[in-house]
């Protein structure tokens, strides 16, 4: 169970027409990209509040969702901050020089950081507010007006209805190994986990033979009507 | 509405026999039961009633014929005899509700509106009005089983199997199933139900088959069939705490367990009267 779903479930945005939180969305995705920071900073906090609003769920925990994306975000800045270069154009302030290398905080490298920081943090909440607030058949609905193909859609779909299945079991065989100390040891860790990706896949097979036969009964000609 | 078997012999391998010439008529009794301890066969003979596997020899026979297993023959046949599998997660492809007990009937080209009604009906016969709008991954077990059912009942075939609807279901949704099972059954389709859940079988099913091994080792009404303990034994199976009340305790033999708290009851006033 995803729990990101289990949340858009309960948002209050649930019966809004999802054509209505696209819309938004994008909306909001045009002013992050566009705004200067000082916007940009009132644009976020408003999402945040407004998001956690909407799914009963404390800041706080809003922040730690917010955790995940900002590693990602600090790497990139540090990245565009830091210049490295053998002979700068135009000398660093606060450079550090190993021999003809030179590596320092670059000034124009430090203002964009600035800039990406908080465009990145603004689109960062406008697509968290949307995804949390709109479920997966919503989704469903929203892609096939965008004119998807029908065959992605299927895909989608039924991906979405079956990993979790696959995810319980593959959980459960991790569980009973354990259970039995499979995981005691490296050595035993490697064939417990050769054991369960082999059972895993087995256990695939038989469903997708189980599968054709209930396609079968339920009259299937191919298409899967969405 | 009948199907039967004659002489069906069925088996995986050659030579190998699963069913062993079974002489079946589904139309001796409203609600039909397949009894029989675990492998005795039962899930192979619903998948060669729907002519997924096929006979080695004897045949099916849907009003009399024997059925074709062409394309267009087993489609038809599908129409009129449905079936629910015992893992509701194997039947159930759709994230919504909705769209999944359409499925079949989209299948088929019929119009929305249609559609609509049907699924408004079948929906009502499993008690599953509230069910329509929740998302199929936060049902619980017993009711994507009704979910399932659902989704076999919009057919409106006239004949549905049943392949062990009370298993994995607790007390509460077993006695669902049970209410269920009799909807059904008045409303005037035929039930072939696969279980071992003997006390369960007792109260809902009006004629039983017993397999063994893939051999057929009695059949009967319930009476002919649940007074016989060896036979019982032999197939793997126990008697109805019912029956067995009546013959080793000398009770009268009760339909149900609420007609035997209603006649307790009744007897248990009358001896607290005499007593005052």
């Amino acid at each position: 169970m995803l729990i990101i779903d289990k949340l858009a479930y309960q948002s209050r945005w649930l019966h809004v027409e999802p054509r209505r939180k696209a819309l938004l969305y994008v909306l909001l995705l045009v002013l992050a990209f566009t705004c200067p920071p000082q916007v940009q900073m009132g644009l976020l906090a408003g999402m945040v509040l407004l998001t956690c609003y909407l799914l009963n769920v404390t800041v706080l925990r809003y922040l730690r969702w917010l955790m995940v994306p900002l590693f990602f975000l600090a790497f990139g800045l540090l990245g565009i901050v830091f210049s490295v270069a053998w002979s700068p154009a135009v000398p660093l302030p606060h450079a550090l020089h190993l021999g003809p290398l030179v590596i320092g905080p670059d000034p124009v490298g430090l203002d964009t950081a600035w800039h990406t920081l908080w465009r990145s943090l603004a689109a960062l909440a406008a697509t968290y507010l949307f995804v949390l607030t709109t479920p997966f058949n919503q989704l469903i609905v929203l892609l096939k007006f965008c004119r998807i193909p029908t065959l992605l859609l299927e895909q989608i779909m039924l991906t979405y209805r079956f990993i979790f299945i696959l995810i319980e079991e593959a959980m459960a065989i991790h569980q009973a190994q354990t259970l039995r100390f499979g995981y005691g040891r490296l050595g035993n860790s490697y064939r417990s986990l050769a054991m369960l990706v082999g059972m895993l896949l087995a256990r695939v097979m038989e469903r997708h033979a189980r599968m054709e036969t209930t396609l079968d009964v339920k009259l299937f000609t191919g298409e899967f009507h969405l | 509405m009948s199907l039967s078997t004659s002489d069906l012999s069925v088996g995986y391998q050659r030579d190998v026999a699963v069913l062993h010439g079974l002489n079946l008529d589904f139309s001796r009794g409203q609600v039909t039961a397949i009894l029989g301890a675990n492998g005795c066969g039962k899930s192979t003979l619903f998948m060669t009633l729907l002519g997924i596997l096929k006979p080695q020899s004897g045949e099916v026979r849907w009003q009399g014929q024997p059925i074709g297993y062409g394309k267009k023959d087993l489609r038809a046949l599908r129409q009129r005899v449905s079936m629910v599998f015992q893992d509701p997660d194997q039947q159930i492809f759709y994230t919504d509700v909705e769209s999944d007990i359409a499925f079949a009937l989209r299948n088929l080209g019929m119009s929305e509106t249609v559609i609509a009604s049907r699924i408004e009906q079948a929906l009502a016969l499993v008690d599953g009005g509230a069910l329509k709008a929740m998302p199929v991954q936060y049902l619980s077990h017993g009711q994507k089983k009704r979910v399932a059912i659902a989704g076999a009942l919009v057919l409106e075939a006239d004949m549905l199997l049943l392949d062990e609807p009370t298993a994995g279901l607790d007390p509460a949704g077993r006695s669902q199933m049970m209410a269920l099972i009799r909807r059904i059954s008045e409303s005037g389709r035929r039930v072939v139900v696969s279980s071992h859940d003997i006390d369960f079988i007792y109260e809902v099913c009006d004629y039983l088959y017993v397999l063994s091994k893939g051999h057929l080792l009695a059949e009967g009404t319930r009476r002919e069939v649940f007074l016989q303990p060896d036979m019982l034994t032999r197939a793997g199976l126990v008697q109805p705490w019912l029956v067995r009340l009546h013959q080793e305790l000398g009770y009268p033999l009760y339909e149900s367990e609420q007609a035997f708290f209603d006649g307790a009851r009744h007897a248990h006033g009358k001896q607290h009267k005499e007593a005052v």
